[in-house]
């Protein structure tokens, strides 16, 4: 877990401190995302974390460690780093862009090997094709597969990333989304992501923290703070469309109505689809209500506008 | 795929110039004697017939070639090879005159080369510099390109083939002079060279870590530059000549306001800013994210200045390593002010005797010199850099 407790920082020439007495946490195994307009401060605090800043004031431990105890260097090699525009050294092919930390813990040429290989298939890049390749050759999406990569070389419990995913088309970025998820699903790093992005908030955090002029605005479940914005300010950073963005949280099983609604019509949605999918579905079709099917295409209920619509009424715990 | 093109603007420039450097201007002059006066003569007379139809034939080539309508490259390819033919034509041309215009009832006669015959090779040479640059040439061709004039003429010097033209003639007079001049004119420059590489790539981080000291730094590279070269050496006469004679080991070494001292100081000084400017400029140009990445993911400040820094800085900082040297070659010639010696030496001497060839085996030699580096430090410069950061400033095409 990570804690930041009362962490304040200024800096020399800016005129409003750059964080003010924060404290939250990233519980092990969950990725809680940092969101704010720029110059928040939340970049700051990520950076606090492995030490490329120093904080004026207050504590950041990592399981219980006062990240002060460490020389930068040591800690910085136990926590993976993935930064906006990637930072892949250019003069370097992906396999040693891969191996740097690994390389600075001073590990086995061959483990090394072994661990990158295993990496670039970890993310999708197949090691024989991409290993040797240069920076300049590769996509942008597969640039970013490659600071992930980078990131887990040595497998750090924690990950910090600042807006590793920007800078792509929405559609490489949705799939990045996907495929960062899945490996969080194997892998269960405790993550502090950074981003501006509400939609990216949404799809990839356990929790959220909004920060605003260097504070904490508020802390919650990526679902409890489209539905109930701590003030103006978060509101309108989440967007007039934030009962849509809310959609694509909840499983269709939380409003799910008797199958009777659904009859006569002959199609369904899966039980793992989204409130989301399961409205345009219904949009689409032009029906008042849609089947849902588990696993072994049992029919086990309906979804329709109407039940939707309770569903959003009921309070969120 | 057979790419056609418009014409080519240089080689069409080339052929121009050629055709009328052959046709309009002197190609040889005649002298009785080695210091007199001489006669122009124009290339139908130095040359008779056959000879200049082979020189407009080279270049009515090029002209053909650059018309367009010739795939690109091969394009290219033959425009190197004819400049490469029409100089080693020319040189071969004009050994060619002095047999058709001297017998041995004229010991004394010289003949060099006119404006012509140099316009000739210089457009030439010109020409293949050009050819080599134009994307998509094969690299040994390029190579091929880069080393068959220089070697052509290597080989007709050695063979004694030029040996009767009035600027080797010159040379004969002073082979032993000549190499010690052209060994001064390296030494000097090497050594101020050295000296400023590790002065200014020192200067030029120093720059880049203290955003305080960059304008001072600058401004003081800045002001060397702008000293003109005699003035330098005449600033550096008193502090260097009180230097010498209070100091005994300085004076002991040879310090004083003439020989050595003075000539290394200046080259020193003026190839400061070049080196200066590029390590700053080169440092600058590393991706903020590769630093911001490598810190963050535990390198100590010395392995990214090692390991990223620098390799990525390098190829602008060996543009302006290999700038600084080419430039301080050509400025040693200022020892021949400070009796240091130097290929200067035989130009100034050469004015003040008015002996045209003794002028011309100095600038000849010099200018060869001045090529000859630069080529050896474009291709350590090829060699250096990866494929893939090729193209960025100061990095060879």
């Amino acid at each position: 877990m990570i804690s930041i407790r009362n962490v304040s920082k200024s800096y020399e020439n800016a005129e409003s401190a750059a964080v003010r007495d924060l404290s939250f946490d990233v519980p092990t195994g969950e990725v809680v995302v940092l969101i704010g307009p720029s110059g928040c401060g939340k970049s700051t605090t990520m950076r606090m974390v492995n030490r490329l800043v120093e904080p004026d004031a207050g504590t950041i431990t990592i399981d219980g460690q006062d990240v002060r105890e460490y020389r930068p260097e040591q800690l910085r090699r136990r926590i993976g780093y993935a930064i906006q525009g990637v930072g892949l050294f250019p003069h370097w092919t992906v396999a040693q862009n891969v191996a740097v930390v690994p390389g600075l813990l001073g590990w086995e040429r061959d483990r090394i090997a072994e661990r990158t290989t295993e990496l670039l298939d970890l993310v999708g890049l197949e090691p024989d094709a991409y290993g040797g390749k240069y920076p300049h050759e590769l996509s942008g999406g597969e640039a970013q597969r490659v600071g992930v990569a980078r990131a887990l070389a040595a497998d750090p419990p924690v990950l910090l990333m600042d807006e590793p995913f920007g800078a792509v088309d929405p559609l490489t970025r949705d799939r990045l989304h996907v495929e960062f998820l899945a490996i969080q699903d194997r892998l269960k790093k405790t993550v502090m992501f950074v981003t501006h992005d509400m939609d990216e908030a949404v799809a990839l955090g356990d929790r959220i923290v909004v920060m605003r002029d260097g504070m904490l605005v508020q802390q919650d479940t990526p679902e409890r703070v489209l539905a109930y914005p701590a003030d103006e300010f978060v509101a309108s950073f989440v967007g007039t469309e934030r009962a849509l963005k809310r959609l694509s949280l909840a499983p269709v099983t939380e409003a799910l109505a008797p199958v009777g609604l659904a009859e006569g019509c002959q199609c369904s949605v899966s039980a793992t689809a989204s409130l989301r999918e399961a409205l345009a579905r219904i949009l689409e079709l032009g029906v008042p209500a849609i089947g849902v099917h588990d696993e072994r295409h049992r029919l086990i209920g309906a979804v329709s506008v109407e039940s939707i619509v309770e569903r959003f009424k009921r309070p969120l715990t | 795929m057979s790419e056609r093109t418009r014409a080519h603007t240089i080689g069409l420039t080339a052929a121009a110039l050629g055709l009328a450097a052959v046709t309009l201007l002197p190609f040889a002059t005649f002298r009785s004697s080695r210091i007199q006066t001489g006669e122009a003569l124009s290339a139908f007379e130095a040359l008779g017939p056959w000879g200049v139809a082979a020189l407009l034939a080279v270049w009515l080539a090029v002209g053909a070639v650059s018309l367009g309508g010739v795939p690109r490259v091969p394009a290219a390819a033959f425009r190197g090879a004819l400049g490469t033919l029409a100089l080693l034509g020319t040189v071969a041309l004009s050994a060619f005159a002095v047999s058709r215009l001297t017998d041995p009832s004229t010991p004394h006669a010289r003949v060099s080369l006119g404006i012509g015959a140099w316009a000739c090779i210089g457009v030439a040479y010109s020409l293949v510099l050009a050819s080599r640059r134009e994307d998509g040439l094969p690299r040994l061709a390029g190579a091929a390109l880069s080393l068959a004039a220089p070697l052509g003429v290597a080989v007709m010097l050695a063979t004694g083939v030029l040996n009767d033209l009035a600027i080797m003639r010159e040379y004969a007079n002073q082979s032993d002079r000549f190499w010690a001049e052209v060994a001064a004119q390296l030494r000097f420059a090497g050594i101020a060279v050295a000296i400023a590489l590790v002065l200014g790539t020192s200067l030029g981080v120093l720059a880049f870590r203290r955003p305080r000291l960059r304008g001072p730094v600058f401004a003081v590279a800045n002001v060397f530059q702008t000293i003109p070269g005699l003035a330098m050496v005449g600033l550096l006469f008193a502090p260097l000549s009180w230097l010498g004679s209070n100091v005994p080991l300085l004076g002991r070494m040879g310090v004083g306001g003439l020989g050595w001292a003075p000539v290394i100081t200046a080259l020193t000084l003026y190839a400061l800013l070049a080196i200066v400017r590029n390590t700053y400029a080169g440092l600058a140009s590393v991706p903020a994210a590769a630093v911001d990445a490598g810190l963050g993911m535990g390198m100590t400040e010395w392995q990214v200045t090692r390991r990223v820094r620098f390799p990525l800085a390098m190829p602008v900082i060996f543009g302006g390593m290999r700038t600084a040297a080419v430039q301080t070659l050509g400025n040693a010639t200022l020892g021949a002010f400070v009796a240091a010696g130097t290929l200067g030496l035989f130009v100034f001497g050469g004015l003040s005797q008015q002996a045209m060839d003794l002028i011309l085996l100095g600038s000849v030699a010099l200018v060869l010199l001045a090529l000859a580096l630069d080529g050896v430090l474009r291709a350590l410069q090829g060699l250096g850099s990866p494929r893939h950061l090729r193209g960025r400033e100061g990095a060879p095409r």
